[in-house]
């Protein structure tokens, strides 16, 4: 210990142990002060005066973001006429349905939990518009689940393709039929 | 000096021991039970099926064993030592002493019992039942009477800044446990919280952020400030620092509690104090640190020779690194990516492992000797703990870090088409289970060190000659000197008064509590009508206390944030009145799993029933337990009229009707989902507690009111309850 630490030293004592009186370091202090002086401003603009935007406003602010660049992409799709061949696009339907609908209208579209997609019974219709519908809602009381947030719009209409393309396969086990004949 | 008269203090030194010896073996426990856990996760048959062995239950019983057995105990297993000498007295009473001591390890018995039974408040390090809850509460008023008693019959004016931590350790973990555990019991083992919802939650957090603060931060401030010097033998290195730096982090430390709730549906004005708080606290946390680690300053080579320095020099640093990260995580943008994912528990395990496990072990291997007369039997044993117990937690650290980052930017990832780059949650979990794997690895190290500080002991207790219950010492007490010769300090002034001390201790704490608590009690009043909701119907709620008791909340949050990634992922951001009659909050802290605030409806009831009994049947990569016991055990409807009649006292408008006819309207709507698995081709009985969980499940996130209907629908009796029907709509 130095002689100038003696100096600090206080006359304290307890059990042994003494202190010393040092100065508080002052790169702490800024720090300390830096902290309360941002907390501050922080504070005045987001609440006090409520500059700042709150939660809600830049979650709407972002979404919109979102939508648009949703639209935007979605136009560029369509804009650029499609690039993929059809077989191409089933083929990446075939992926995303073994991905996110398997687990419910089975491996080969046989149907478990969902409808059987293989035969020719339609809840929902048969058709291109109505299938895309029931994948891009859902149908929320029955337990299919809307898409529409998840998938990319050419993934949906890939993966309706691939439904497409199981439909008349007939597989064997496959769930009871349900729905309206569709010939 | 001629006018300091002596005295003799014996010094009740078996208490300690005990203590010590209760640390060393719940010690063992926690890291157990967290292993398990930890490969849990990495590979889940790990549960080898048994229900009480499950994720959701062992997990709180890892933390509880960890903070209240292991830290509880190695904290008053020091302060009993510390305090004794500090204050030159010994405890207010023995036998205050050993009420304290037997008390709290049937405490962990009992918790380490009710837990794995199912018997859980889900309320994070708050989920032991209301029972226990009482006898902590009573406890710990012992302690603090035979702490107080101590220090009221000093003989030592002035109290140390050791001292001061442990008042505010003393005062302000009553407050919490008191507060955070209001509840109405509803039977023997259940209650529920009087708060709901927001109010839960910001109490909790409250409560939960000042546990950490006050169990496991203030009273090891206490030990540093005591060991570290006694350790070195060097004088501390700045009482003015002691002092900023104590008032400070005691005021401040109270506020920061909503930084476990950004972007949520907590108030914004409450979360920005939260996160302004919290930066705040970043320098008062380093004074600590910055006294412990100076106090060394010429005496750094005890750090190669001496292992207890060592220890307690690596337990400040993490002390500081925690520390420093802790604000880090407080920012919004970065909660928005660290929040529910792995790198908070990385964080806590540098805190816990690092910090309070290391300074424990310092601190024993300081006591051991003084207590046996006997030096440690192997010093390079010491080392090697210490070497294994540091990688161990390094190992620990880095690849939760690794694990949550990844999490985070995967569940964050928003491509320019404005679409989420990995929709799948599960792929986010497969990514992580490798490094589940080196978590494990890590706890192993850690647990292999302390595998060899227990040998290590045990050999230095068999080979110690006997031990001394009481040490007898001659204590030399100052006479009071008169005020002219020497000024005194408005805060010297303050340490020779108790009393106004504590007082002042506990106003700190209070009015951070108060400000931010207060204004939130009254907050569903103010919930528009257009955004009420429907309470649970008897049997959602029946399933709500399933899910409550086999601690769902450890893997699945339901609280989706007011941010884009969360809202394309889950649905619309959770808003305040959703969760208003929820008894208690279960928006987690964790996503193991996704969320599922608005998994109702999501799915159909036999995916429910086929996933809970085995979740690869749906999901194939999925690491979520089974729950095959769900479809044996059964819901005792009956007790729902009683459930149902506290939750009204509660607040949640049920009618008298619904009340008095609970269990008829559980069971006609567990019929209605009985038929419409049984159309699927799945026979159960409407008993099952699987029935009563899918209830629930398909209720979350929609009990909306849709504006044209009018709160008072809920008025209406079961049967003719138009809500009723709507909410059974399975048909
Ligand atoms: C959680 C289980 C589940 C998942 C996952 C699921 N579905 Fe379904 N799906 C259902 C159910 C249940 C129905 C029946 C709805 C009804 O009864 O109206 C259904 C109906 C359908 C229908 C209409 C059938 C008809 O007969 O009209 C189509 C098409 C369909 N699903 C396609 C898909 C596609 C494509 C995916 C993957 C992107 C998918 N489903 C994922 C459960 C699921
Ligand atoms: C060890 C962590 C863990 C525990 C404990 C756990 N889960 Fe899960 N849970 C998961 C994971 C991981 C997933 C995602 C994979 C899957 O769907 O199985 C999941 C998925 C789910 C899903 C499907 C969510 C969706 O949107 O697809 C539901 C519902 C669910 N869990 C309910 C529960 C319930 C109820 C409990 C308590 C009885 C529980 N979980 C306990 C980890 C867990």
């Amino acid at each position: 210990m130095t002689n100038d630490e003696n100096d600090k030293l206080l006359d304290h004592e307890y059990d042994g142990i003494q202190e010393l009186d040092n100065n508080l370091p002052l790169w702490w202090l800024w720090t300390f002060f830096g902290a309360i002086i941002f907390g501050f401003i922080y504070w005045i603009h987001f609440s006090l005066t409520g500059d700042g935007p709150s939660l809600d406003e830049e979650l709407t602010r972002d979404m919109a973001k979102i939508e648009q660049q949703r639209k935007q992409s979605s136009q560029a799709a369509s804009g650029g006429a499609s690039s993929i061949s059809p077989d191409q696009l089933v083929a990446m339907g075939e992926k995303i349905y073994k991905a996110n609908c398997a687990s419910c209208h089975k491996e080969d579209g046989g149907g478990s939990i969902g409808p059987n997609l293989t035969d020719a019974y339609w809840i929902h219709g048969a058709d291109v518009g109505a299938i895309k519908q029931v994948v891009m809602e859902g149908v929320l009381d029955k337990g299919m689940p809307p898409w529409k947030a998840i998938l990319r719009p050419q993934e949906v209409e890939s993966v309706v393709s691939y439904v497409i393309s199981l439909n008349g396969d007939n597989v064997k086990d496959g769930k009871a039929p349900q729905g309206e004949k569709v010939e | 000096m001629s006018d300091n008269q002596t005295v003799q203090v014996r010094y009740d030194n078996k208490i300690v021991v005990y203590f010590m010896m209760a640390t060393l073996i719940w010690a063992g426990a926690a890291f157990l039970f967290g292993l398990l856990a930890a490969i849990q996760l990495a590979w889940w048959p790990a549960n080898m099926n048994l229900e009480w062995f499950t994720f959701g239950r062992l997990r709180p019983l890892h933390t509880n064993a960890a903070i209240f057995a292991f830290a509880g105990n190695a904290v008053f297993a020091g302060v009993y030592h510390s305090t004794q000498r500090l204050l030159k007295t010994r405890m207010l009473s023995d036998k205050l002493s050993w009420i304290h001591f037997w008390g709290w390890q049937s405490i962990i018995v009992a918790a380490a019992v009710t837990l794995p039974l199912g018997f859980s408040q889900s309320k994070e390090y708050a989920e032991l039942e209301w029972p226990i809850d009482i006898a902590i509460a009573v406890v710990w008023i012992i302690f603090g009477i035979n702490f107080f008693g101590a220090l009221y019959r000093r003989r030592e004016k002035h109290i140390y800044v050791a001292i001061w931590f442990y008042i505010a350790t003393i005062l302000t973990v009553a407050l919490l446990h008191v507060v955070n555990s209001l509840e109405v019991p509803v039977s023997f083992l259940q209650s529920y919280p009087v708060f709901a919802g927001v109010q839960d939650a910001l109490v909790q957090w409250w409560y939960g952020h000042n546990a950490v603060a006050f169990f496991l931060t203030t009273p090891f401030l206490g030990l540093m400030y005591y060991y570290i010097p006694k350790a070195v033998n060097k004088p501390i290195y700045s009482y003015r620092l002691s002092i900023i730096h104590f008032w400070s982090l005691v005021f401040i430390y109270i506020w920061a509690g909503p930084h476990h709730l950004l972007y949520t549906a907590l108030p914004d004005w409450a979360q920005t104090l939260g996160m302004v708080f919290s930066l705040m606290l970043w320098a008062p946390s380093w004074g600590g640190m910055i006294n412990g680690l100076l106090t060394l300053r010429g005496s750094w080579h005890l750090l190669r020779t001496d292992p207890i320095v060592k220890f307690l020099v690596t337990a400040v640093t993490f002390y500081g690194m925690a520390t420093f990260e802790g604000p880090l995580l407080s920012i919004k943008s970065v909660s928005l990516l660290a929040h529910y994912s792995d790198w908070v528990i990385g964080h806590v395990h540098a805190g816990a492992l690092g910090w309070n496990g290391f300074l424990s072990f310092g601190m024993m291997y300081y006591l051991i000797p003084k207590m046996w007369g006997r030096e440690m039997h192997s010093k390079s044993m010491m080392n090697y703990h210490f070497w294994l117990g540091l990688s161990g937690i390094l190992i620990y650290y880095i690849s939760m870090l690794a694990s949550g980052i990844t999490q985070g930017l995967m569940w964050k990832a928003v491509d320019g088409t404005g679409y989420l780059v990995y929709p799948d949650f599960v792929e986010t979990v497969v990514k992580v289970v490798p490094l589940y794997w080196v978590r494990a690895f890590g706890g192993l190290l850690y647990i292999a060190g302390y595998v060899v500080a227990v040998v290590n002991i045990v050999k230095t207790i068999c080979g110690a000659e006997k031990l001394v219950n009481d040490e007898v010492v001659t204590v030399a007490v100052k006479a009071e000197k008169p005020a002219a010769d020497h000024e005194e300090g408005a805060h010297r002034k303050l340490e020779g008064m108790v009393g106004t001390f504590s007082v002042l201790t506990f106003i700190a704490v209070l009015i951070g509590s108060v400000i931010e608590i207060w204004p939130t009690l009254s907050i569903h009043k103010y919930v528009p009508q257009s955004q009420a909701i429907h309470p649970y119907t008897a049997l959602e709620q029946a399933g709500r206390d399933i899910y409550v008791s086999e601690g769902c909340y450890t893997c699945h949050s339901q609280m989706i944030r007011k941010h884009p990634s969360d809202v394309l992922r889950f649905g619309d951001a959770s808003t305040i009145s959703e969760s208003m009659y929820d008894h208690p909050f279960q928006w987690g802290s964790k996503r193991t799993g996704p969320d599922l605030a608005r998994i109702g409806k999501k799915y159909p009831n036999l995916w429910h029933f086929r996933h809970m009994d085995d979740p690869r049947s749906m999901v194939e990569k999925s690491i979520m337990p089974r729950y095959s016991w769900l479809l044996e055990k059964k819901v005792d409807y009956y007790s729902l009229r009683k459930k149902l009649s506290v939750l009204r006292m509660l607040g949640v408008p049920y009618t008298d009707n619904q009340v008095a006819e609970a269990d008829r309207w559980a069971e006609a709507q567990a019929d209605q989902i009985v038929a419409d698995l049984k159309n699927e081709g799945v026979e159960i009985k409407r008993d099952r507690q699987i029935i009563a969980l899918i209830a629930y499940l398909q209720s979350l996130g929609q009990k909306n009111l849709t504006n044209s209907e009018a709160l008072s629908n809920i008025e209406l009796a079961p049967g003719a309850n138009s809500s009723t029907d709507k909410e059974g709509g399975e048909e």
